[in-house]
């Protein structure tokens, strides 16, 4: 039997940490069933558990002067903190709305009453579905340890699939979102069913157009991030640049979309595997990014 | 492990594995059996009980994240004239055929009802697409709901 901590407080978790090898264990959604065995028997952990959902300090949600403003300077930041869970995420009028969707979309209501956005970032699934969202928000992460807190990219902190940056005494305790207002959302998971069902893909955009001039309005912003189509979210700001600058009537041509989506094309390389194929997995991914395109065009 | 929990509005005290679910707890421990276990690893919702007045599925839960906590099972939401409304409801739209499902619908429906007094379909859709059905089919569960809301007006 591993022997479990359930601390109230960050310090003494923090503590507990540095003693040596432990499981982080928030919602368990993703825990409890890579460490099932079977029905009527305990889970087996190899590890000593740490419990995080105790712990008060973790469960907030705030805007506030970020700490380190990043390269677009910003005034606000979003904060959210590690205890947080999916179904508060999904409901909090500050969350941008792309996130509030794609959370909206993980399995069912009683699994997103329990289960945490910082799981499922730690978990570092391909087919994790807040991470497209994340990575067009900039997101970044906090991790803490009794060494003091570390902020890096969210992108910088997942490294491969089930792999991320977090250090043995480490464990990340707020998720920060630059205040983007982007009013331009696009957001379509595919799966098998409607409820806890993994994505086969997922794709996720953000845009903002600039009206004035009336006569010729601009993307003076736009973004799209594409899930469980590769090791990790897909997301390129160098075919973003292609779109942005550009002027809606240009959108208009098939043209250019078609050029747009050649390009992504190239750099969507999914896998086959139990929930999908390769080539669905591509062709769905560029027929959302069209329907995005044409749809913004149209707007 | 000694683990302290309301359950079904009683102080409880149990003694076991701190990672065993509550689910294991309440059926094979406690013999509290209205809480069904169904796929095990949070795929159908038949271990669906309330904790701290959220629905959660007991499967997914290790019983040292309860501690503190206040459960609810079927047999104690049976007791309430709330729990009553949706059991009736159920019966009366005929959504319940071998039953098994049932527990769960019933806490997942009377979530609902708590958040929202008036759902739309949607919403009531939305409330149990946790909640896996084999036999009766979603239909007859759907018209409970809106019958529970509407028997049950002032209620909720
Ligand atoms: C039936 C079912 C359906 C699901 N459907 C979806 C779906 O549609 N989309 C989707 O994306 N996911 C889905 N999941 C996966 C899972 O629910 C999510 O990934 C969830 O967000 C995990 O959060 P958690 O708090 O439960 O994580 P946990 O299981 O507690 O932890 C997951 C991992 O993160 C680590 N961790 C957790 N918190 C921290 C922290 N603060 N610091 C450091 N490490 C930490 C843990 O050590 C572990 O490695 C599903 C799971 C189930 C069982
Ligand atoms: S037994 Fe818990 S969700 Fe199926
Ligand atoms: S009534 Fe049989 S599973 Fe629902």
């Amino acid at each position: 039997m591993v022997n479990v901590y359930r601390p109230d407080t960050l310090a003494q978790a923090l503590d507990t940490l540095s003693m040596g090898k432990l499981t982080v264990f928030s919602g368990g959604t993703d825990l409890m069933v890579q460490h099932g065995v079977r029905a009527g028997m305990s889970p087996r952990f190899e590890q000593d558990v740490l419990f995080v959902d105790a712990i008060e300090e973790l469960q907030y949600i705030a805007s506030a002067e970020p700490e380190h403003k990043g390269e677009s300077g910003q005034e606000q930041a979003l904060y959210i903190g590690a205890g947080v869970v999916l179904a508060d995420i999904e409901q909090h009028p500050l969350v941008p709305s792309v996130l509030r969707q794609s959370v909206a979309k993980i399995a069912a209501p009683a699994l997103r009453n329990r289960a945490t956005l910082a799981g499922n970032i730690c978990n570092a699934s391909p087919a994790a579905d807040s991470l497209p969202a994340l990575y067009l928000l900039d997101a970044r992460v906090v991790l803490s340890s009794i060494r003091g807190q570390r902020e890096m990219a969210l992108a910088d902190f997942i490294l491969a699939p089930r792999v991320t940056a977090l250090k043995p005494d480490e464990m990340l305790t707020h998720i920060v979102i630059p205040q983007y207002d982007l009013p331009e959302v696009f957001y379509h998971k595919v799966g098998t069913r409607a409820a806890n069902a993994l994505s086969k893909l997922s794709v996720a955009g953000l845009a903002r157009i600039k009206r004035y001039p009336k006569k010729a309005p601009v993307i003076a912003d736009w973004r799209v991030a594409f899930g469980a189509v590769g090791p990790t979210v897909v997301r390129s700001r160098e075919l973003e640049s292609l779109v942005v600058g550009q002027s809606l009537d240009t959108l208009a041509k098939p043209g250019f979309v078609q050029q747009v989506v050649g390009c992504y094309r190239e750099i969507i390389r999914p896998i086959d595997d139990q929930r999908s194929t390769a080539a669905y997995r591509q062709q769905a991914s560029l027929n959302l990014l069209t329907r995005w395109l044409e749809g913004l065009s149209r707007s | 492990m000694k683990i302290e929990f309301y359950l079904n509005s009683h102080l409880v005290v149990v003694d076991v594995d701190p990672m065993q679910s509550l689910l294991h707890t309440l059926r094979g421990t406690m013999s509290h059996t209205a809480t069904k276990e169904g796929c095990g690893e949070g795929e159908c919702g038949a271990c669906s009980v309330l904790f701290n007045d959220r629905l959660v599925n007991a499967c997914m839960m290790p019983i040292s994240q309860v501690q503190g906590g206040d459960v609810m099972t079927l047999e104690g939401l049976r007791q309430t004239e709330k729990g009553q409304c949706v059991i009736n409801a159920l019966l009366e739209a005929k959504g319940v055929q071998c039953g098994f499902c049932t527990p769960g619908m019933v806490l997942a429906l009377y979530a609902l009802l708590e958040a929202d007094p008036n759902p739309t379909e949607l919403a009531i859709r939305t409330a149990i697409s946790g909640n896996l059905c084999r036999c009766t089919g979603y239909g007859m569960i759907v018209e409970a709901a809106k019958i529970a809301a509407e028997k049950g007006e002032g209620l909720w």
